[in-house]
């Protein structure tokens, strides 16, 4: 019963200082808005992703061959190739007969990407020797990863036949390739069927998520996990203001103190889980799934998981000042290694987020709004639980090793 | 049997011997005065009586209640107001005595009562409703004395309750202290100030380095050390002459040089100050001023520790 005292006690303090109700209510709404704003490019609606045709030219100094001129790379059907519909719908191509004036159009943004193909190309891979193409991109980054994946694809052909060419010789690897084009089999270079990237979702229903919903997720997790820094507060200047020296002078057990402190703002965190998850879908319409169950016991358990880091912190550390520090320098970095500022595509970044209390709730909660199957939600939720067991453990180790007096 | 019983108790910190083998007899109804210079061990024997520090050994009964055994009991019986202010002062006034009130287990009609007579009694019943931060440094103090009377204790330990106030918020306080005692509370008053203790107190202990050197009514302390009156003598050109001369005298017990003259020890000022003067005439010093001081409880502390209170 004191320990409710206690806890209501703490509620009605953080929710009485106007500068605490912004930060807990206003600011992730804030902050909602202009990352799902800001950042909705890097994210789909759920449709295949638009890529816009980049300009690309072509380097191929002319020579002169058997058939008079003809274009360099033309026994490997680089023009086949390029003129099929999915490629042409992708790279718009020029060819131009220095390098100079390539480069000269990249910077001046007359182009996106130029290829230099050498003049003895096709002699040297028909010879089996070395040859190689280059690639210069231009100044977006997107089209240049096309572009790149193209040109890669084409010469991933290149180097089949070549190989085939080394093994066979030169007649038999025609031969092979014909029958090949005759059987209509993929892969032939040039065949308009070769397709290199496939187009995957992330449910069975092609369904993605939104940045409104990415970010309103992140940001409640980031949130809950800042009422660390409000326990941790709250811990500390008790101690500050003596006036846990009188509350330790009265009928009330040290635990039953520390443990209405924590359950306060506990309820602060879960009240702004609340206003969060609710003013999200009223005011920017997101959609946070149907398991609302689900969805209350992660936010339980990053409640949890907040509020043993604020008491680990907290009571290990030598001041206050010092405490806070640490608390915001985890959140965050905990909130960057899991991509909650921004999806990372770095592999040891996201290796690195897997350590991490807001990976498995962003996780779960993501899955959540695709609609997927408590069984598979359950999975995140599962390692989230082991993340608070283990806070939980060395939150009790740190209170038993220190406690909570003056 | 006494109401406050502190047997034999010890606190070590480390090497250091903060408590040592003390004893004290508090009976009920009584304003009981702690005296001592600070690091005397003040506030290391209200710890142990309320329970915020163990003892290394010794026992403490508070209504015939072992603070070891049922500490919690104890703690229902007693109001503590700290040394130190310790109010929530972004809650309002009233809401600091009720939250205290609640953690007594005070609820509903009682809790508003008690509340309200709280606030009345150290004279804040009008600001009920406003934060501490916009108080005084005295109403701040009598708020803190309020959050500790809320649930009506057996026993109130009040610890330095006067230090960096105002005198009209000290008179209030002292006041609030007997007007408490008159209501029935036994009330443990520390303090350095030897005048509010000796003002206040029926009985008063003085304290020294972890160990009670004196204990008794005003009285009873004043008659230990009835055979010594101060002579506070400011002169210059107090040479060796004078010195020596004056520490012959039969009836001087202590002379201690002060920054701008003397301070002479004699069993009866009245009788010696003649002699004093005629000696101090006869060697050319110039007196500038002289104030004779009846035995008080400084006196006593000078002459059981060689210290002042304040030292």
């Amino acid at each position: 019963m004191k320990l409710w005292t206690i806890a209501w006690f703490e509620l009605r303090m953080l929710t009485r200082t106007r500068a605490v109700v912004l930060n807990l209510f206003l600011l992730p709404m804030v902050l909602i808005f202009i990352l799902g704003n800001a950042l909705s490019g890097n994210f789909t609606d759920g449709g295949e992703a638009a890529v816009e045709q980049a300009k690309v030219i072509i380097v191929e100094p002319k020579t002169e061959g058997t058939a008079g001129q003809r274009e360099l790379g033309a026994g490997f059907g680089l023009r086949e190739f390029l003129d099929a519909p999915e490629i042409s719908q992708r790279l718009q191509t020029e060819s131009i007969g220095s390098r100079d004036d390539a480069v000269r159009a990249l910077i001046q943004g007359n182009a996106d990407f130029a290829v230099v193909i050498p003049a003895d190309f096709e002699e040297r891979v028909m010879a089996g020797k070395a040859a190689t193409w280059e690639l210069i991109p231009g100044k977006d980054s997107m089209k240049n990863q096309a572009a790149t994946m193209v040109f890669q694809a084409y010469l991933d052909e290149v180097n089949r036949v070549q190989a085939a060419i080394i093994a066979l010789g030169p007649k038999a690897a025609v031969e092979a390739m014909g029958a090949m084009e005759s059987m209509g089999g993929r892969g032939a270079v040039g065949s308009p069927e070769t397709s290199y990237v496939e187009t995957a979702s992330l449910n069975a229903r092609g369904e993605t998520y939104s940045s409104f919903q990415y970010y309103a997720a992140s940001m409640l997790i980031m949130f809950l996990l800042y009422s660390s820094l409000s326990a941790s507060i709250s811990l500390s200047e008790e101690k500050r203001t003596k006036t846990l020296y009188r509350l330790n002078a009265m009928p009330v057990s040290t635990l039953e103190i520390f443990l209405g402190k924590i359950a306060g703002n506990s309820l602060v965190a879960f009240l702004q889980a609340v206003v969060i998850i609710g003013g999200t879908t009223w005011f920017y319409g997101v959609d946070w799934g149907r398991h609302l169950g689900l969805l209350v016991l992660i936010c339980v358990l990053v409640i949890t998981a907040s509020m043993m880091l604020a008491i680990i912190i907290t009571l290990l550390s030598g001041s206050a000042t010092v405490a806070r520090s640490v608390v915001v320098t985890v959140i965050v970095i905990m909130t960057f290694l899991s991509g909650g500022f921004q999806p990372l595509p770095i592999e040891l970044i996201q290796r690195m987020g897997e350590f991490t209390v807001n990976h498995w709730a962003l996780q779960a909660i993501l899955r959540l709004m695709l609609g997927e199957g408590p069984d598979e939600v359950m999975k995140y939720v599962a390692m989230l639980g082991l993340c608070c067991l283990l806070l939980l453990a060395a939150g009790i180790v740190s209170y038993r090793k220190v406690g909570y007096h003056e | 049997m006494s109401f406050v019983v502190v047997n034999n108790a010890v606190k070590r910190y480390g090497d250091k011997l903060s408590v040592d083998h003390l004893s004290l007899a508090i009976e009920a109804g009584e304003i009981f005065g702690l005296l001592g210079p600070n690091g005397a061990g003040k506030s290391t024997t209200i710890n142990m009586i309320v329970g915020l520090l163990s003892m290394d050994q010794g026992s403490i009964t508070v209504d015939g209640i072992d603070i070891k055994e049922r500490p919690l009991e104890v703690k229902r019986r007693i109001g503590l107001v700290p040394q130190d202010l310790a109010l929530y002062e972004n809650m309002p006034a009233a809401d600091n005595v009720a939250f205290f009130g609640r953690l007594y287990g005070l609820r509903g009609g009682e809790l508003k009562e008690r509340v309200k007579e709280a606030l009345r009694f150290v004279g804040l019943e009008e600001r009920a409703k406003h934060r501490p931060d916009t108080f005084s440094g005295g109403m701040k103090r009598r708020l803190n004395i309020a959050c500790s009377i809320v649930h009506r204790p057996k026993l109130i330990i009040m610890d330095e309750p006067t230090v960096g106030i105002d005198p009209q918020s000290r008179n209030h306080i002292l006041e609030s202290v007997r007007e408490l005692n008159r209501m029935g509370s036994t009330v443990i008053y520390t303090s350095h100030y030897m005048e509010e203790v000796a003002s206040l107190c029926d009985r008063v202990a003085i304290v020294d380095q972890g160990h009670v050197i004196a204990c008794g009514t005003e009285q009873e302390l004043r008659e230990r050390v009835a055979g010594e009156e101060k002579i506070v003598m400011a002169a210059s050109g107090i040479g060796e002459a004078v010195l020596a001369e004056l520490k012959q005298h039969p009836r001087i017990t202590r002379i201690k040089e002060t920054g701008n003259g003397l301070e002479l020890y004699t069993p009866s000022s009245q009788n010696e100050l003649q002699d004093i003067l005629y000696i101090c005439a006869k060697h050319d010093a110039v007196i500038h001023s002289v104030v004779c001081e009846q035995p008080t409880l400084e006196t006593l502390f000078l002459n059981l520790t060689g210290r002042t209170l304040r030292d």
